[in-house]
């Protein structure tokens, strides 16, 4: 049971300072545009908070390429749009924190085979739902997600995307409650960030004698053999003796799974 | 698995029973006797009452238990006589069994006790083996032992016939009293009482065994007791081994007995085999570790539990109860190995299922995860079955909280209560046929083919206590069936006055005992009675891994202040809702609904609600939120309504009516939610606060504190009204009186050209009933009239409509075209005016001060402000508002100091825990919110008039109401 609501709070509340600048080589007006600023919800998805962005820069580019896709870029890598936010900056800035953080933006070259295409709020919603039916299968089966009416999925994505922490809550609680005969979850979903892709793999929250796994159980049993590895989650780093069933169901993202980036 | 039944008895003592296949605890009918142990297996119920004796329910068997008894009669053929009854002193008994042994006189034979009847009479069997016999049902032999044939030989030299007569078990279904061992049954009463041994490896099917134990430290054996015979036979007393103190008994399936002494230790019998029921010696097993004593012990097939002293949990291992008989190492066991677990006690079913009734908080508790493999189980899960309550049972007023009545439609009435009923009506009809003591039976008369037993006083009956008296009436076993089915529907217009019914709650029931004896559960089909109530983690706050987390948490909050001048990229300071509605606004005083879109629009701090038609073009009204009052549901049938309160704004009261329930609720919330914004309402309402409930029940709360600090100057209480501008005649309404201490006080300026001017101090108009018409007649407490031409200031009071006596003294200290100040000062008993700072005159109170409502200004004068001190506040009703709080309550009362009683429909008490939000507002801003039901009942009556056509019709005659 997610039941620690201050952890809850501030996690939901975490947000980011961007500085959006469109790409010099595509201004076509005389007039350099200014910079965008805007404080993006870690939470969310990038997508649903840059069509301000979009409106502001659009007019700076070539007409031609007014209506093509925009995307993003930091430090020379186009921005991953379908991961939330805070596991952006997490994973491209990691430790290494200046802010505000410093995004490009493009409308021209779309790299096609680094990122996918059709960054629309529809496309975005069915991925988070995706991903929600992912963690739920892990966590109890499948069956509670399955039970839900399609009003609940409806106000997962509402409240996500409108910032209601209660609204979200109030259904998210549902998934985030143990199944009725264990007080665990079946597996814990996750992904581990490090490089270019992520590691996902079927890990119970508590030993064969009862014990309740923890960061460091985790990281064991992916990594034998490099004890010493630092995770970064929500932009901080948590303990390594957290329990992972705790973290499951206070520092997950609204898609319902813990996004750890491995630190180098 | 067929349904099987788990008994309990709750901390009154009354039984009941889950069944498997259902999920509610339902009660076994209290007849006058509570219980405080009890014992099972399946269809057969051992209990021990709260007067310590035994008592033994037999349920749910189709097949009712009959015992036929057999009586020949034999005759012998003599010389001349023919075939007579006077036979030679060698023979058999006149009556007797078919062996001749047994002497069966049919007068003797009796019922064993007041649980059976006779069903019939003694009547001839008139077959045998299949051909049929003549009338007389003789059949005749050479001799007494040989075969017998149907018809008469030469050779025959004797012949018998068989007289039938079948007896059965009459208290099926309610609890039949066994003989006390004495005839006083003081004298030796019972203090445990165990069933078991039905299945005994090679015994007859359907023996049973039961042993108990007495104050006396004795152990008794019930003898003879099989299925054909539930009450046994008679009891004998077991030997137990010196200095042995026996406190519990338990016998398991298999006959294995284990009992708990009362200095912790505990026996075992042993040698328990189909010959020797009863065992044959006993052997002494320690407790676990020596400190602590064994209190209870339950034995199962292969497992055997105990409870220690200290509510620890046991479990012999080693136990194996087919084998118990013949080796003293099964039946004892090896080893105890401990549980985890806090019981107060644990029972043991034949599948070696473990229940147990929780030491702390009394709860029913299953053993998770017993196996053949594994018979210790992994964990106790806690039971939560929602109960069948008696409202006259003390259980019931404590827990009103989660009562809820079935009855939304007719058919859910349980089936149970209807039918004791006619279980009663049908059970008076019967009793002219029920045995009364075996003492008083008649010696029949032999007439023919029939005994006929004249019953002396067919209607008494023996009292409670007698051997085999049926304890309350016997259920009439169609219609008492339901107690043992599951949640079975019925049809029943029989209604019970509110004393008498039942309902459903979900009671946290305190549990003294549990019983598992009769439960055959499948371990891996559990039935849904566990509804695991969300276990709170033991709140891990102080953990230091969490500590660090939202410390880190935290420090990027910090680390984003520098940038708290970037917009948000979420808006989520502004936003709009609009549905489609309906919207009274009392036009021209007609209730009438429209069609209409209903929009709130909330900007940052303040909110707009408009009400626009239906296209969205044309706006029908728009107020703004800081204009609500009161957001109040006023729903009706069918129609759920809100209705908006502005008191202050025509139309003052504006209804909306929704197409359903959850919008209705949705745009409770939504202004609810913008009315606590806009008033800075959060959390717990001050202790000095106004309660209120509406019609339909709702909770409204409201306080003052707000305009009484900001009124409060020097300890008084000031409204200032600024008048500038206002046109005479100007009425200020006077909200709290003019109690002794109240100043008011009026500056302006008089026209040149004045006549006269007038200050009224008004009290209600009264309504008087004259010549059948109501004539309003007007109550002023002071009317202060200076007039510029005579001079003079002329003070009288009207009361009710009629002047009294003028004052006029002292003069005319303003002058026309001047400004003047005026103060009333109202003292204990008279008004002080003073004019221009001067004092002017006094005036003795003619009518109450108190009850002054408003001051009228007239007359050509230009009024600038009118204050009005007060020692207590000046609230205008109309300026509270009103917050509505999770509840229902039909009264409510409160006190200064912020204690706050109700009482719901449902006659149940309420306090006031200082929470808010519930109800609909939900989880959005909710604190210390607990659940509530309250029920109202609607009683809907069919009527039907009887007329000589067409018998009971619901269409009568004219002057009939249906």
């Amino acid at each position: 049971m997610a039941n620690d609501r201050e952890i809850l709070r501030e996690i939901w509340e975490g947000k980011l300072p961007v500085c959006f600048q469109l790409d010099p080589n595509e201004v076509s007006e005389l007039q350099q545009p200014d910079p965008f600023f805007l404080m993006v919800p870690r939470l969310s998805y990038f997508p649903l908070v840059t069509d301000k962005v979009r409106k502001h820069f659009s007019r700076y580019v070539d007409p031609e390429k007014q209506e093509q896709e925009m995307w993003l870029e930091y430090d020379g890598q186009p921005v991953k749009w379908h991961f939330p936010i805070g596991v952006v900056f997490d994973l491209y800035v990691g430790s290494d924190i200046q802010l505000p953080w410093n995004i490009t933006v493009h409308f021209d070259k779309f790299p096609e085979s680094q990122i996918f295409r059709f960054s629309t709020k529809e496309i975005v919603e069915a991925h988070f739902m995706a991903c929600i039916k992912e963690a739920d299968f892990l966590k109890h089966r499948g069956q509670v997600v399955s039970s839900m009416q399609k009003k609940d999925h409806n106000q997962l994505w509402v409240g996500l995307q409108n910032d209601k922490f209660d609204q979200f809550w109030a259904v998210n609680r549902k998934l985030m409650e143990a199944p009725s005969d264990q007080d665990h979850f079946k597996y814990i979903p996750f992904r581990l960030y490090m490089d270019d892709g992520y590691k996902q793999k079927l890990i119970k929250p508590i030993t064969e004698d009862g014990r309740r796994k923890t960061l460091h159980d985790l990281i064991t049993e992916i990594f034998p053999n490099q004890p010493n590895v630092k995770i970064r989650t929500h932009g901080m780093v948590p303990p390594m003796e957290t329990p992972i069933q705790w973290m499951s169901e206070h520092l997950s993202y609204p898609d319902n799974f813990l996004h750890l980036c491995l630190q180098v | 698995m067929p349904s099987s039944l788990l008994f309990s008895i709750n901390n009154e003592g009354r039984v009941h029973t889950l069944s498997t296949s259902g999920s509610l605890w339902r009660e076994l009918p209290y007849v006058g006797q509570a219980f405080k142990k009890l014992s099972a297996i399946p269809h057969f119920l051992w209990a021990l009452g709260g007067d310590h004796q035994v008592y033994m329910y037999v349920h749910g068997l189709d097949i009712p238990i009959r015992v036929c008894e057999e009586s020949y009669e034999n005759e012998r053929w003599i010389p001349i006589e023919g075939f007579t009854s006077r036979l030679l002193p060698t023979d058999r008994y006149r009556y007797s069994s078919a062996d001749g042994t047994v002497d069966r006189s049919t007068d003797k034979i009796r019922l064993p006790s007041m649980a059976w009847q006779w069903e019939g009479d003694w009547q001839l069997e008139l077959t045998l083996m299949g051909q049929p016999l003549d009338h007389n049902g003789w059949t005749y032999a050479v001799d007494f032992p040989s075969q017998y044939y149907p018809k008469k030989q030469w050779s025959s030299c004797v012949r018998r016939r068989l007289w039938v007569r079948s007896r059965r078990y009459s208290a099926m279904n309610s609890w039949c009293a066994i003989a006390p061992l004495h005839k006083d049954a003081t004298t030796e009463p019972f203090i445990d009482i165990s069933v078991g041994g039905n299945n005994v490896i090679g015994a007859d099917p359907g023996t049973m065994l039961v042993w108990a134990v007495t104050s006396h430290n004795r152990v008794m054996f019930r003898t003879g007791v099989s299925c054909k015979s539930p009450e046994g036979a008679k009891w004998i007393s077991v030997l137990v081994p010196p200095g042995c103190e026996i406190n519990q008994i338990s016998v398991g399936a298999t006959g294995l007995v284990w009992a708990s002494l009362l200095d912790g230790r505990a026996l075992v019998r042993i040698g328990v085999t189909r010959d020797a029921l009863s065992g044959e010696s006993w052997v002494e097993i320690r407790g676990p570790l020596d400190k602590s004593r064994i209190v209870h012990v339950s034995v199962g097939t292969c497992a055997v539990w105990a409870v220690t002293q200290d509510k620890q949990v046991w479990f012999r291992k080693g136990v194996k109860g087919e084998g118990a008989g013949i080796s003293e190492e099964l039946a004892a066991g090896s080893g105890w190995v401990e549980m985890v677990g806090r019981m107060s006690m644990v029972s043991v079913s034949e599948n070696d299922q473990v229940w147990g009734v929780g030491a702390d908080d009394r709860v029913v508790y299953f053993r998770a995860g017993v196996t053949l493999a594994d018979l210790t189980g992994k964990r106790w899960r806690a039971l939560h079955a929602p109960q069948q309550v008696s409202r006259a049972s003390s259980n019931a007023s404590l827990n009103r909280d989660k009562f809820h009545r079935s009855c939304n439609s007719l058919n859910q009435r349980p089936h149970s209560i209807s039918e004791i009923t006619t279980g009663i009506s049908e059970w008076e009809e019967q009793s002219h046929s029920a045995p009364t003591a075996p003492t008083s039976l008649p010696v029949g008369e032999t007439t023919g083919k029939h005994f006929e037993t004249q019953l002396k006083n067919p209607k008494a009956w023996s009292p409670v206590r007698s051997v085999g008296s049926v304890v309350g009436t016997e259920a009439h076993p169609e219609t008492d069936d339901s107690i043992w089915q599951a949640d079975d529907l019925g049809n029943s217009s029989i209604f019970y006055t509110e004393d008498e019914e039942l309902c459903w709650a979900e009671l946290e029931t305190s549990w003294g005992w549990v019983e598992g004896g009769a439960c055959l559960l499948d371990p891996s089909q559990l039935p849904n009675w566990f509804i695991e109530s969300n276990t709170l983690h033991q709140v891990e706050l102080e953990q230091p891994w969490r500590l660090q987390i939202l410390d880190s948490l935290k420090k990027r909050l910090l680390s984003m202040e520098l940038y708290a001048h970037y917009p948000t990229a979420v808006d989520t300071t502004s936003w709009m809702q609009a549905s489609e509605a309906r919207v009274c606004l009392n036009i021209a005083n007609s209730i009438v609904f429209v069609e209409c879109i209903l929009q709130l629009e909330w900007v940052h701090t303040n909110g707009v609600v408009t009400v626009l038609n239906p296209d969205g073009a044309a706006t029908m009204h728009q107020f703004s939120v800081t204009d609500i009052t009161c957001v109040q549901c006023c729903s009706e049938l069918g129609c759920p309504r809100l209705a908006v309160h502005t008191p202050h704004l025509p139309p003052y009261c504006i209804k909306f009516q929704f197409s359903s329930d959850s919008q209705l609720e949705e745009w409770q919330t939504h202004l609810i939610f913008v009315c606590g914004q806009v008033h800075s309402i959060a959390g717990k309402p001050p202790e000095q606060s106004l309660w209120a409930v509406t019609t339909l029940g709702d909770i409204f709360v409201s306080d003052t504190l707000t305009v009484e600090s900001s009124q409060l100057q020097d300890s008084v209480y000031v409204q200032e009204i600024d008048l500038a501008g206002k046109e005479v005649p100007v009425s200020i309404p006077v909200h709290s009186g003019c109690v002794p201490g109240t100043e008011l006080l009026l500056t302006g300026c008089v026209a040149d050209d004045v006549d006269r001017i007038g200050i009224n101090l008004d009290l209600h108009i009264t309504y008087k009933l004259r010549h059948k018409a109501y004539s309003e007649l007007e109550n002023t407490a002071l009317h202060f009239n200076p007039r510029f031409i005579d001079d003079i200031i002329v003070r009288n009071s009207m009361i009710e409509g009629k002047w009294g006596e003028e004052e006029r003294d002292g003069g005319l200290p303003i002058k026309s075209g001047q400004e003047f100040s005026l103060r009333i000062l109202c003292a204990a008993d008279e008004f002080v005016i003073d004019i221009n700072g001067k004092k002017y005159c006094t005036y003795k109170y003619r009518l109450s001060s108190h009850s002054v409502i408003s001051v009228l200004i007239w007359g050509k004068i230009r009024p600038f402000k009118f204050l009005i001190k007060n020692p207590f506040p000046i609230i205008n009703p109309c300026d509270l508002f009103w917050r509505q709080l999770g509840g229902h309550l039909r009264r409510i009362e409160s006190c200064a100091s912020g204690v706050t009683w109700g009482i719901g429909y449902d006659h149940t008490g309420w306090v006031y825990n200082y929470g808010w939000g519930g109800s609909f507002i939900g989880s959005l801003d909710s604190y210390n919110v607990n659940p509530m039901t309250d029920s109202r009942d609607y009683r809907l009556y069919e009527n039907q008039r009887w007329n000589p056509v067409s018998g009971y019709t619901s269409t009568g005659i004219l002057t009939s109401v249906s």
